[in-house]
Order: structure tokens, then C-alpha cells, then sequence
């Protein structure tokens, strides 16, 4: 057929570069420093990262879990955009909710206290403190709340929902501003979740 | 990821999603609560619904055990479950998973999951791919049970001990993990008012623990 196109439109050329380039990176230390990286846009790529923390390309999961860490190191937030980056190009994104899942929680006792750890889906271990906070934020559709853990740079994981009821039972009330405050301490740091007297309805 | 692969294969490789699920989303780490009554830990287990009445129940749930849940690599995955025979000391005649207490001899709790699931059924470790552990399920007949969630190879052969178990069969994992199946009922236990999860299968009357441990693994691989 002389019509014959890629069905994906020709996007494979720039993610090839994209993990060509975030291999390269990936045997350094740390995450890549995507925050140095300002190269052109090089337009949408068919990708979505969805509520559940599943990866889409072309609107099929990404089944190599190796794969979608190689993506997460290099996805870079500007405002409400995602891209993934490298020194010389990138492509935006979609990201239905947050761009990571946090799914396991380990429970360590620091100098400060109780310090809650957090694995997120793409295997980052977090640990929530002034750098790494916790936001909860209003669900409307449930009168419930809906739990965010900071992983870097404006990018956040979702909190599953297993997990919010381990938090539920590790926490506690103080006051903030005169007011009683039900909330989770981890690395010294108090993160309210709402005002103590409407915790039945998001327990 | 394998360098050198073209990109196109691998973004289009065939997805097992569960069992990617699970390896995301499982525990890698074995809780301190196993072993440590004073950890803080969710109660999750028998009366999960209503903690409070643990309490009231006075009972303590102490000793250390390790379950094998064997989810079967099938095209439409399954989950291996057995019936315990009704000679056993605890939850005889129950449909369980295997497993059993914690020995000294136990490297961890994988290591006593698979070797119960060897005494109990004879399922060989080589037909056994470890996951990830669910959260800690606290039973009324006294156990702290971490199970423990494997891919099982589809080719697997059972030798299975009649002392201890009656039966092996498997239950499609799309059965189990749909919430319409999960009944929430309640029953009174020495006059207090026990909740638990039952989801029957046919004849199969899935209920209790091993009905509490499916539901945490619903909610652990697809729930929020």
C-alpha cells in the first residue's frame, strides 16, 4: 500500500531518542536532572499516565515495568504540563491525576519521631518530612479527601487508598490555630487532613 | 530494560495486567507487626469492620503465620484454594490457602508460605514466582497471618496431603476480585456481633479469613 503509514504517526522516532537518552542517564546517580533541560517542544505524544498509575502508549498499557521507570525518570512538570525531556527534545504528556501511585508504606521510628516511608509504583522509596510533604485535598464526589505525597520537583504520587487507611489509624488530633486538627506526623512535620470533628466523614 | 530492542516491540509486549499490578503494588517489605504486638498497624482481619469490638472480644492475636496465595498464570488467571479437612485443630473444614504457622527454622515468611504450600499440597517451589506480601491479617483463632501472593506456573502438579487437605480447586481471579461478589455479613459470636466477608462460588463457600485476605487484595491491586 502506498499510503502505508506507521500507525503511530512517526511518534517512535522521538521516544526512541527520548530512551536512548534517559538509558544514558539512568547509570548516573540520582534522577536526571531534567530541571537543567529547557530543549524545544517537540509536540503530544499518545501518552497518558491514568489515574491508577497505568502507563498508556498509543492507548495500550505499558506491560515492562523497567520501561515505564526509564519514562518516570525523565518526566519533567511545567504548571499543569508533563513532559518527558531530554537535553534536546521534549514531548508533552497526559496525566489523568498524578503521575505516581504511592503503594506501600514502612513505618520507621528516626530521631524526630515516626517516619513514614513510602514506595511509590516505578519504585522510588519516599520519606515524608518538610521535604517530602503530604496535601489532601477535598474529593466532591465523596465528601472524602484525597491523599498526595510530594516525590520531586512539583511532581506528586497519589496515595492509595489502603494506604490512607493505615494513615487514618496511625493519626492524631492537635490544635492548629485554635482549631482541633486531625492529621499524620512523619519526620517532625504535623500534615493536616481536616478539622477533627468531620472525621467520620472521610474515616 | 534489554538496550538494542526495538521500542515499538517493547511498548507493545503483551501485559499480564494483574500480575504487573501486583508487582507494583504488593508489599516488598515484611512488616514489624509480624512479630512486634506493639507496632502500629491497621487492624485488618477478623471484625476489621468494627475494631472496636476486638476489645470487647478479648482475644489477642499472637502467633506468626505465613499464607501462600498461588494465583495461576492462566490466560483468565485463578486462584488455588483448598478445603482443610475436618480432622484439623484450626479452621477445619474451611476453605483456605495454604499455609500454616511460622516455624524457627523459617529463613522468612515466604520461606514457611512455600514450604506449607509443599507439605500441604505438594506444590514444588520451582512452580512458585513470588510477588509481594498483603497487609497483616489478624484472626480471632489467634494468628498474625502475612500472606504472601505468587505467580503460579499454569503447568504446576499437586501431591496433596489427605491429612490436611481434603481438596484443591482453583476460582477465577475475575470472580474474586469483582466487588459485587464480596457479601459483607455479619454473625454472632459469643454474643458479639461478628462481621466478615463471604464470597460463594458454586458450591465453594469462600468465607472468613480467607474471604478477608481476597478482599485486602482486591483493594490492594485495584482499588483508588
Amino acid at each position: 500500500m502506498a499510503n502505508e503509514r506507521r500507525p503511530n504517526g512517526g511518534q517512535t522516532g522521538a521516544l526512541d531518542g527520548i530512551a536512548s537518552h534517559a538509558r544514558k542517564e539512568g547509570g548516573k546517580k540520582g534522577p536526571p536532572p531534567v530541571h537543567l533541560w529547557n530543549p524545544p517542544f517537540c509536540g503530544d505524544l499518545d501518552m497518558r499516565i491514568a489515574t491508577d498509575g497505568t502507563w498508556y502508549y498509543l492507548k495500550t498499557p505499558i506491560g515492562r515495568p523497567a520501561l515505564v521507570k526509564l519514562f518516570a525518570s525523565v518526566l519533567k512538570r511545567e504548571d499543569d504540563k508533563y513532559f518527558l525531556v531530554t537535553p534536546v527534545e521534549k514531548c508533552g504528556i497526559t496525566v489523568d491525576d498524578a503521575p505516581f501511585l504511592a503503594v506501600e508504606l514502612k513505618i520507621e521510628q528516626g530521631d524526630q519521631g515516626c517516619v513514614l516511608n513510602f514506595r511509590t509504583n516505578v519504585d522510588d522509596w519516599v520519606a515524608c518530612g518538610p521535604e517530602h510533604r503530604l496535601r489532601f485535598e477535598p474529593e466532591p464526589d465523596t465528601g472524602g479527601l484525597k491523599p498526595y505525597l510530594h516525590v520531586r520537583r512539583d511532581l506528586w504520587a497519589k496515595v492509595t487508598r489502603a494506604l490512607f487507611y493505615d494513615l487514618v489509624e496511625l493519626g492524631e488530633e492537635r490544635e492548629l490555630a485554635g482549631e482541633k486538627m486531625f492529621g499524620i506526623v512523619s519526620g517532625g512535620e504535623f500534615f493536616a487532613m481536616a478539622p477533627a470533628d468531620s472525621l467520620k466523614e472521610f474515616a | 530494560m534489554e538496550p538494542g530492542v526495538p521500542l515499538d516491540e517493547v511498548v507493545k509486549a503483551p501485559t499480564n495486567e494483574f500480575f504487573e499490578r501486583a508487582k507494583a503494588r504488593l508489599n516488598r517489605e515484611v512488616t514489624p507487626a509480624l512479630t512486634d504486638l506493639e507496632a502500629p498497624v491497621r487492624i485488618r482481619g477478623d471484625l476489621d469492620l468494627d475494631p472496636v469490638l476486638w476489645e470487647k472480644a478479648g482475644v489477642k492475636a499472637t502467633r506468626p503465620a505465613a499464607v501462600l496465595v498461588p494465583v495461576v498464570a492462566r490466560p483468565e488467571p485463578a486462584v488455588l484454594l483448598t478445603l482443610r479437612t475436618p480432622e484439623l485443630k484450626s479452621h477445619s473444614g474451611q476453605i483456605a490457602f495454604p499455609g500454616g504457622s511460622i516455624d524457627p527454622t523459617d529463613e522468612s515468611p515466604q520461606a514457611a508460605a512455600l514450604r506449607e504450600a509443599r507439605e500441604e499440597i505438594g506444590l514444588d517451589g520451582k512452580f512458585i514466582e513470588p510477588i509481594g506480601y498483603l497487609d497483616l491479617y489478624l484472626t480471632f483463632s489467634g494468628f498474625r497471618i502475612l500472606p504472601l501472593v505468587a505467580r503460579v506456573d499454569p503447568d504446576y502438579r499437586l501431591s496433596i496431603n489427605p491429612g490436611e487437605v481434603a481438596d484443591a480447586f482453583e476460582v477465577p481471579l475475575e470472580f474474586l476480585m469483582s466487588p459485587a461478589n464480596h457479601q459483607r455479613l455479619k454473625r454472632d459470636w459469643k454474643g458479639i456481633e461478628r462481621q466478615y466477608y463471604a464470597m460463594p462460588f458454586n458450591d465453594r463457600y469462600i468465607w472468613g479469613v480467607t474471604a478477608g485476605i481476597l478482599r485486602n487484595l482486591y483493594e490492594r491491586i485495584y482499588a483508588g
